[in-house]
């Protein structure tokens, strides 16, 4: 077991004249004075892989479940609008961008939506997407609904702000829970899917796993290929609080709605293999 | 009947099982009647028992408020006492856990250290060895009465003892078990506990003697007489309340009020 | 300073507190209850969570030098606070260069340790708490009295008046309407702070990802808006890999209200990227200390396991019946108790772990396994060695010992007790006792020695 490695030096905050080096490593070799004496059992290891079936899928979840990249994502699909359903949120099925557009539409109207912030996400750019986003955009102006793409940093916080509801682009899901995941990148805001009342998804369905195990192995090869996004978001259902008398409440400083539209398409999702 | 009983459990070498009862120094001063009724009600089982005068205490009280030494000076009088012993039984959930969980800790590194790992393998709750090792459930037991169970802490968390006494209690004619709401909940005896926080070991008491009432029991059982003497306290003083009796005194009933 | 036993006779006192206690708690037991039967390996994933756990503390130095070294990598700043003072120092240096006047915060028990919004409002920074129950507890100048639902010790009533006061007017007392003030209230606020201060549930080391696990989103508002933000940790929150995050993950929010996962779990990896449109510009993560290093290498390591999720308060029935403050300070029911005489001093808070039957049902119910009610008894060693136990206990139990460790002396001592009873006893009861024991009396009655105990009757009948 290697020891305490060389801090990278990454700030010049002194402390009592100490460079950071040797004050870390004065607060290290303390505990570590004091675990010389405790027994020091090893790491359980890592765990196996639930639900590799033989010659089945690589990046499976649980087993006999495939990923949406299988065959038959279905069953996938139903266990996670199942789970959030149970959490609050809803989730819908498009199997065409027509379809899209009305259930959108729909939506939007039921929640009664003006403004729909959407970020200038690089992936709508993907070929694949250009039906979607027309979709989007159909949706948007049948209700009479506005829709607004904020270019750089200054109009996203404003835009989301008051905008009645946010629209992104889930970069993963998971099934078991009922979460959606996010995380940042050029372009995306993180305002996007907190500050507007209503959080829309648009859920590629190449990027529904089965776990949260999964979707983390996913997130460490995205990472690795190219570096950490600042800010890796796991959205399950709305906003809530039992903090006053443990009634319920949901919306408190987060989305009340969240409302997700899985569409078959791959929407650059990760392979995680 | 009997004979049969005293035939299918056969210690070593061939002969009837022998026990040695481990009374607890809270039976022993004020419940001498449930020690009478586990002998009893042992010996009708075929078991031959004996009791060890050198007992006194497990200790419990002095270690679980932190006076290990002292706890450990009085422990060793078992240690003594049982020495021969092939099993030992006590009507008595947490003198049990305490001998099975606490007496190696507490002789670790000790002289006796090996002595006290031994005790503690070869120590049993009442209701347990009936069921696991005598392997009987029915006592031939009459005790016609509404009766609500209190699984005390360390039986059921310290021993992993549940379903022991409730089948027993259920082979009992007459018997109308009903579940007490809550039943986990510790009944707030706890030791000194019991004196130090007075008012809230009381509050807890109170609130297990509600659950017990609203249940409609005559009596309240449990195979812990600490717990129980502390919800009897209660019961007593407030006036109202289910009757309490252990558990081994409703099994060695043969009908009619015991 | 008011002792353990006071405070919890002022709590049973207030029957107000005893209801709202039991109503949250009862609660959450019973949602932790339905999710943990929902799962057929809890028992695996717990032991497999307390594995973690122990490898990660026993190795806690090797840990916090990865974290630090990844975290610096991504462009964060990390500062190893010993003490308290330390801690609030480094966070008072970073908010007087930003020339910071407004903080949001989203939940940091740690932050509670070391009193920081005292110290930021003493150089005029204004620190607002945004996780809902803090919020309430801010505005009552109060403590939080539970781990995860600060405010769950008030009612709907009181709740209201203390918006009113901010508001200006009366409100309903619907929690709809105070949910709906709190939410645009406080979004004012969130938008307008010039600094964000978190807690951490959890920090990765093999990527430097700082976790927050919450519900409403002000974790997430704290971590975006504001130019800066600044995380504070206790130091045993480190986990060594994305791996055991999940296997944590995967039993702190079954433990804590009975959800699968809370609506946000948020992984930050640094400040802001060149290129994003929004996150921190600044980020530091202060990694602190404040005593417990004092566990390490001792029989009470194991405390440091913990992940606060609260399971531990839910099922006790201490708890239940007094709430958090009775504990007097931080943190309360069993790992309140079990911590706080060893972060701080156990001569004036060893009290803490007297407060306990002893029912094992914390240790049932931990998802990472530490033997709460055995680091209890510990505590109470420590207390009596460090001459702590009250001098009517000592006697007493010097008494006990002089009686017990001798079966003839216990038969003799048992003996001449039955005759000295006599004149106490009225209807097999006993009507007077000594201190301690006079304190059963307040509430139960007490039996009386059996004219015959057991030994004399097994002697007079067995030949014994």
């Amino acid at each position: 077991m290697a020891g305490a490695e060389a801090a990278v030096a990454g700030t010049t905050m002194a402390h009592s004249g100490m460079t950071t080096d040797a004050h870390e490593e004065r607060f290290l070799a303390r505990l570590r004075a004091k675990l010389v004496t405790s027994p020091r059992p090893p790491h359980p290891g890592p765990r196996p892989p639930a639900g590799r079936a033989e010659g089945g899928p690589a990046g499976g979840g649980v087993a006999g479940v495939p990923t949406a990249e299988a065959p038959d994502p279905q069953p996938l699909v139903e266990r996670f609008a199942r789970e959030l359903a149970v959490v609050g949120g809803r989730a819908e099925y498009c199997a065409t961008p027509e379809d899209l557009a009305s259930r959108l539409a729909a939506a939007c109207r039921e929640a009664g939506v003006n403004t729909v912030v959407l970020e200038a996400d690089p992936r709508w750019a993907l070929p694949g997407m250009l039906p979607w986003r027309q979709a989007v955009e159909e949706a948007v102006e049948r209700i009479d609904c506005e829709l607004i793409v904020p270019g750089d940093r200054g109009p996203h916080r404003e835009a989301a702000a008051q905008a009645g509801a946010g629209l992104t682009i889930a970069d993963f899901a998971v099934a078991d829970t009922g979460t959606v995941g996010l995380w940042t990148g050029p372009g995306r805001a993180r305002v996007t899917s907190l500050l507007p009342p209503v959080h829309l998804v648009l859920l590629p369905l190449a990027a529904l796993v089965a776990t949260r195990a999964e979707a983390l192995r996913r997130l460490a090869v995205k990472a690795e290929q190219e570096g950490w996004p600042s800010q890796v978001m796991f959205i399950t259902g709305p906003s809530r609080t039992g903090d006053i008398e443990g009634e319920l409440t949901v919306g408190v400083h987060g989305p009340g709605q969240v409302l997700v539209f899985i569409v078959p398409a791959a929407g650059g999702a990760h392979a995680g293999r | 009947m009997f004979t049969r009983f005293a035939a299918r459990r056969s210690g070593k070498g061939g002969g009837a099982v022998r026990v040695s009862l481990f009374i607890t120094c809270l039976l022993d001063a004020f419940y001498p009647q449930v020690g009478r009724a586990a002998v009893e009600l042992l010996e009708r089982l075929g078991v031959q028992v004996d009791f060890p005068m050198a007992q006194t205490c497990c200790g419990q009280p002095a270690f679980n408020s932190g006076f290990h030494d002292e706890a450990r000076a009085v422990a060793t009088t078992l240690l003594d006492a049982f020495a021969n012993s092939e099993y030992v039984v006590a009507p008595s959930g947490s003198c049990v856990a305490m001998i099975r969980h606490y007496f190696p800790r507490l002789f670790a590194g000790t002289p006796r250290a090996a002595d006290a790992q031994a005790l503690a393998q070869r120590t049993y709750e009442l209701c347990e060895f009936i069921v696991e090792r005598l392997n009987t459930t029915d006592l031939g037991a009459e005790f016609p009465a509404r009766v609500t169970y209190h699984p005390s802490c360390h039986a059921t968390r310290g021993l992993g003892i549940k379903e022991a006494p409730l089948k027993l209690l259920r082979a009992v004619r007459g018997l109308e078990l009903v579940d007490l709401p809550y039943a986990e909940d510790c009944c707030g005896f706890g030791g000194t506990f019991a004196v130090k926080f007075a008012d809230l070991s009381a509050a807890m008491g109170v609130r297990k003697v509600e659950n017990a009432l609203s249940t409609g029991a005559d009596v309240l059982t449990g195979l812990d007489m600490s717990c129980l003497m502390h919800l009897q306290g209660l019961i007593g003083r407030q006036g109202r309340g289910p009757r309490v009796l252990h558990v081994v005194e409703i099994l060695n009933s043969r009908g009619g009020a015991a | 300073m008011e002792t353990m036993v006071q405070r919890v006779q002022r709590a049973l006192q207030d029957a107000a507190l005893g209801r709202a206690v039991w109503r949250t708690t009862d609660g959450m037991r019973s949602n932790r209850r339905r999710a943990v039967d929902a799962v057929d390996d809890w028992e695996a994933k717990r032991e497999r969570a307390r594995q973690i756990r122990a490898h990660t503390i026993a190795h806690l130095d090797y840990y916090l030098a990865q974290l630090a070294q990844r975290v610096r990598a991504l462009g964060g700043h990390v500062y190893f606070a010993e003490t308290a003072g330390d801690a609030v120092q480094y966070v008072l240096e970073v908010a007087r260069r930003h020339r910071v006047r407004t903080v949001v915060k989203s939940k940091s028990m740690v932050s509670e340790e070391i009193e920081l919004n005292a110290h930021l409002a003493a150089h005029g920074i204004t620190a607002v708490e945004t996780d809902l129950g803090e919020y309430i507890v801010q505005l009552a100048g109060e403590r939080p009295s539970h781990l995860i639902a600060p405010a769950m010790h008030k009612d709907r009533q009181q709740i209201a008046a203390l918006f009113s006061q901010v508001a200006g007017e009366p409100l309903p007392t619907d929690a709809a309407t105070l949910n709906g003030f709190a939410r645009r209230t406080l979004r004012r606020t969130f938008l307008e702070a010039d600094m964000g201060i978190t807690g951490c549930n959890f920090a990765v080391a093999e990527t430097g990802t700082l976790v927050l696990v919450t519900n409403e989103g002000n974790g997430r508002m704290v971590t975006t808006l504001p130019r800066v933000q600044v995380t504070l940790m206790g130091m045993e929150r480190v986990v060594p890999t994305l791996d055991d995050l999940d296997a944590l993950l995967d039993v702190l929010a079954r433990s804590a209200t009975g959800q699968k996962m809370s609506s946000y779990t948020t992984l930050t990896h640094g400040p802001r990227r060149p290129g994003e449109p929004d996150g921190p510009e600044e980020l530091h993560l202060v990694i602190v200390d404040n005593g417990r290093s004092q566990m390490l290498g001792t029989e009470f390591q194991e405390a440091l396991h913990c992940i606060r999720c609260s399971a531990c308060q839910n099922v006790c029935p201490v708890f239940q019946h007094v709430g958090g403050h009775a504990y007097g300070w931080v943190y309360g029911g069993p790992i309140g108790a079990v911590i706080t005489p060893l972060l701080r001093d156990i001569r004036q808070w060893g009290e803490l772990a007297d407060a306990s039957s002893l029912c094992g049902a914390c240790t049932a119910v931990c998802p990472v396994k530490i033997p709460l009610h055995d680091l209890l008894i510990g505590l109470r060693r420590e207390s009596e060695r460090h001459g702590q136990a009250p001098r009517r206990f000592r006697q007493a139990f010097g008494v006990w010992r002089r009686l017990m460790s001798d079966a003839r002396r216990w038969e003799r001592g048992l003996k001449l007790l039955q005759i000295m009873q006599r004149p106490f006893v009225h209807g097999g009861r006993l009507r007077w006792a000594p201190p301690p024991i006079d304190q059963w009396l307040a509430h139960r009655e007490l039996p009386a020695l059996a004219p015959q105990s057991f030994r004399q009757w097994w002697r007079a009948e067995r030949g014994g």
